[in-house]
């Protein structure tokens, strides 16, 4: 392991200051632009009142857009300004977090790897790290009530960890002492409780039910819904069809026995790996073997994902890589495909990588891929 | 039988050939095309030096013939002449991971190699990526000793490209310290002359060194390289000397010599010579230090990030050579995990801050700040890593070594007694 230098620490600020600069001014998605008309939203109300006009994610992700903006406005910043410094907050904070458990190395590639999410195109799923990977290494200081309520604290920023709730509510009663047993999840549900009232709960409700109930069948996400999409539009299954130029779009609505069937694919799965750790002995490796299946299959299998939905694999493999419990090449197949997801739609505007029957095939290529991967992930945890 | 995860990184390959075939690349591609199109008719040899005249040609002859014979390719089967012109570079992209997995079978490290040269050949299409797999050969035969060879698959790397040629000091130290007496070491470097003098009669020896020459004397004290000498034009734009001057939107100016300003004159001659005397001391370090194959590459690696941080005329996608060099030495072990991410994150933001992937990027600053002069500054730290890595595997051992021969001395006079 590399050794924490001062040189080891100018190299790493340099590098992710470059990072940063490079990508600050760049207008990242369209996802962006929602951000900011937000921040004006609860700029303009409060946070609170606010959040009832938004209501699409969860209240604390929103609440973050605010605190930027509010902090921006004190120096004048401009809103995308705002926003990139608040992603690059996060992401400084997750790294020093890998550097302090892991290696200045992790913490380099840690922030590498998110600077393409995060300054590049302006997803701020990097709000939820830090709390992520904290929480786990609760769960491995023997801190159930800690971890978990950091873990709910990351679903209350952006709905995707909650995938991993079950497992870590298991993993955290497994590690509970007797009287602590039942008293654990108590922090974490007066957090949920107080953050749900001072937001309204039927917005906070609203929010999550939207996310469950996406109406994309395929979104840019290269997975098992990805390849079904580029199947139906080559057979004209249910009256589908290549965008002009042979391209392949997502689907937005389909009649509802598809959302059935690939729901159904998702929850078996889901469940079936649930059940795998719950039976079984609990350990560290187990867990994060557990956590990275759990959400290759809600990525792989599930409708209603997108191009950055793949980010907590990433992080999941990321810290699985350094924990010692998954291959540097399994790690670089899972990073080649997270990335590949966003770059190929967004970094390359110009080259159109994924126009005309080329690069139909490459995305049918990488979404086998993808496939293959969830299946060795599931087999890894079954095997661990 | 092919490992299943060779196949997998050769599967990535594949993916990657796909979709960056059609990359548009930077400016210099289209100036390599024009050039093989003038060599079209009067062929690669003569045509060399016909194209030295006309031109300021400043590419190696091997390199050229390559990129002619790619072209003549595309005009006999019709094929479009971007694409063909990539297809030594992909090639060689394919050619490259292969070597390094026969050396060390770890196939994370041949696809990390390959991530980390597609933005260099498949995507912005710099010729670099040509001479990569013989430069990762001459590193492989250097560490087996097979020196003969080494110098082979070297000169004829310096041939395709210039720039490898930095590592020919060592290399002959090493061949030297192999041979320790002249007759041996002229067996082991006659390949290497005879191949030598062979291109260079085949192509003429005067318009050879003519184009070196035209290489070696670049009048650019900063180019797009983000090393010393862009720091420097950053702080002579902003104290205005000479009338210097940021461009409006506050971005680096690329400074040329002669220059109105004295201090970017004086500054070209001091920085020539502060960069031979970093060399030097890399190759004294070397010398002195012990033989083996960790000093060998890391020492290689100091060279070339020397030539880089110091040098003037140097360009964005000069960081190559140092991040091939430092790839070998990380593969053996020889520059920690740290060292070699700093290097690979220096190459690649080198040439994202100036051409993105291939669409460019709009000037980028934080908060008024170039972008390029974070990233010129961990370039200098990334050397002074490299620095203090070399320090440690050539001097480490030298207390040591000292206190190993006091105690087989004091063991010797013991036996005697």
């Amino acid at each position: 392991m590399t050794k924490t230098t001062p040189f080891n620490l100018a190299v790493f600020a340099l590098i992710t200051l470059a990072i940063t600069a490079l990508t600050f001014s760049n207008p990242g998605t369209s996802d962006v632009s929602d951000f900011l008309s937000w921040s004006a939203t609860l700029l303009q109300k409060n946070p609170f009142a606010g959040y009832a006009v938004i209501a699409d994610y969860p209240p604390l992700g929103p609440f973050i857009l605010w605190a930027a903006a509010e902090a921006g406005r004190l120096v004048h910043l401009t809103p995308l300004e705002n926003l990139k410094f608040a992603i690059a907050l996060f992401q400084y904070a997750a790294a020093l977090i890998a550097w302090r458990v892991f290696s200045p190395g992790a913490a380099t590639l840690l922030f590498s790897l998110i600077a393409a999410y995060g300054s590049l195109l302006g997803y701020i799923d990097c709000f939820y790290l830090p709390f992520i990977l904290l929480g786990l290494r609760a769960l491995e200081h023997n801190r159930p009530a800690l971890a978990l309520l950091l873990f709910t604290a990351a679903t209350l920023i952006k709905w995707q960890p909650a995938i991993l709730c079950p497992l870590i509510f298991i993993q955290a009663f497994a590690l509970a002492k007797f009287p602590q047993k039942f008293l654990f999840p108590l922090p974490a549900a007066a957090f949920a409780a107080a953050v749900i009232a001072a937001f309204a709960p039927a917005s906070v409700w609203w929010a999550f039910s939207g996310a469950a109930v996406d109406p994309f069948f395929s979104g840019q996400a290269f997975n098992l819904d990805w390849l079904a999409t580029g199947l139906m539009k080559l057979f004209h299954i249910a009256g589908q069809h290549f965008a002009p130029g042979g391209t392949i779009t997502p689907i937005i609505a389909l009649p509802p026995p598809w959302y059935a069937a690939s729901r159904t694919l998702f929850w078996i799965a889901y469940l079936a790996n649930l059940v795998l750790f719950t039976l079984r002995a609990k350990t560290q490796k187990r867990l994060i073997l557990a956590l990275l299946a759990a959400e290759s299959i809600q990525f792989t299998l599930n409708t209603g994902v997108h191009e950055n939905h793949a980010f907590l694999i990433l992080i999941l493999g990321f810290v699985a890589l350094f924990q010692n419990h998954l291959s540097k090449i399994r790690f670089t197949l899972i990073a080649v495909l997270a990335l590949s997801n966003i770059l190929l739609f967004y970094a390359f505007p110009s080259a159109n990588l994924t126009a005309g029957p080329i690069g139909a095939a490459l995305t049918v290529a990488l979404s086998a891929a993808q496939c293959a991967l969830c299946a060795a992930t599931i087999h890894s945890h079954a095997a661990a | 039988m092919i490992p299943l995860r060779a196949a997998i990184v050769l599967l990535i390959a594949a993916a990657l050939i796909i979709a960056f075939a059609n990359a548009p690349g930077t400016f210099d591609d289209y100036a390599f095309i024009a050039w093989a199109k003038f060599l079209l008719r009067p062929g690669p040899f003569a045509g060399y030096a016909q194209l030295s005249r006309v031109t300021d040609l400043d590419y190696p002859p091997i390199g050229i013939t390559i990129m002619w014979a790619t072209i003549k390719l595309a005009h006999h089967f019709s094929w479009p002449e971007l694409q063909s012109f990539k297809i030594p570079l992909i090639l060689t992209s394919l050619a490259a991971p292969a070597i390094a997995y026969t050396r060390t079978r770890a196939p994370e490290q041949a696809l990390i190699l390959l991530l980390i040269i597609t933005p260099f050949g498949l995507i912005l299409g710099y010729t670099d990526v040509t001479y990569l797999p013989f430069l990762l050969a001459a590193f492989y035969l250097a560490e087996r000793e097979l020196f003969w060879a080494a110098g082979l698959s070297l000169a004829l790397c310096a041939f395709i490209k210039w720039q490898p040629i930095i590592f020919a000091p060592v290399f002959l130290i090493a061949a030297w310290r192999q041979a320790t007496s002249p007759l041996p070491f002229a067996k082991l470097a006659a390949p290497t002359t005879l191949f030598v003098i062979a291109i260079l009669l085949l192509y003429h020896p005067a318009t050879v060194i003519h184009v070196l020459f035209t290489a070696t004397s670049d009048n650019e004290f900063s180019a797009q390289g983000v090393n010393l000498a862009w720091l420097l034009s950053a702080l002579f734009e902003y104290l205005h000397l000479g009338g210097l001057t940021f461009q409006p939107s506050g971005a680096i100016t690329l400074l040329t010599t002669p220059s109105p300003a004295a201090a970017v004159n004086i500054a070209m001659t001091a920085l020539r010579y502060l960069f031979y005397a970093v060399f030097l001391a890399h190759l004294a370090l070397y010398a002195i230090g012990p033989k083996s194959q960790a000093a060998f590459l890391i020492s290689a690696t100091a060279c070339a990030a020397a030539q880089f941080t110091f040098n003037t005329g140097v360009h964005e996608n000069h960081f190559f050579v140092t991040l091939i060099a430092a790839f070998a030495a990380w593969q053996s072990k020889a520059l920690d995990n740290f060292a070699f991410a700093a290097c690979a994150a220096i190459a690649l933001l080198n040439i994202l801050v100036f051409y993105g992937f291939g669409d460019g990027f709009n000037f980028s600053n934080l908060f008024k700040i170039d972008s390029s002069i974070f990233l010129a500054l961990a370039e200098l730290l990334t050397y002074a890593l490299i620095l203090r890595q070399q320090l440690q595997t050539c001097l480490a051992a030298r207390p040591l070594g000292r206190i190993s021969e006091a105690q087989s001395a004091t063991s010797r006079a013991t036996s005697e007694n």
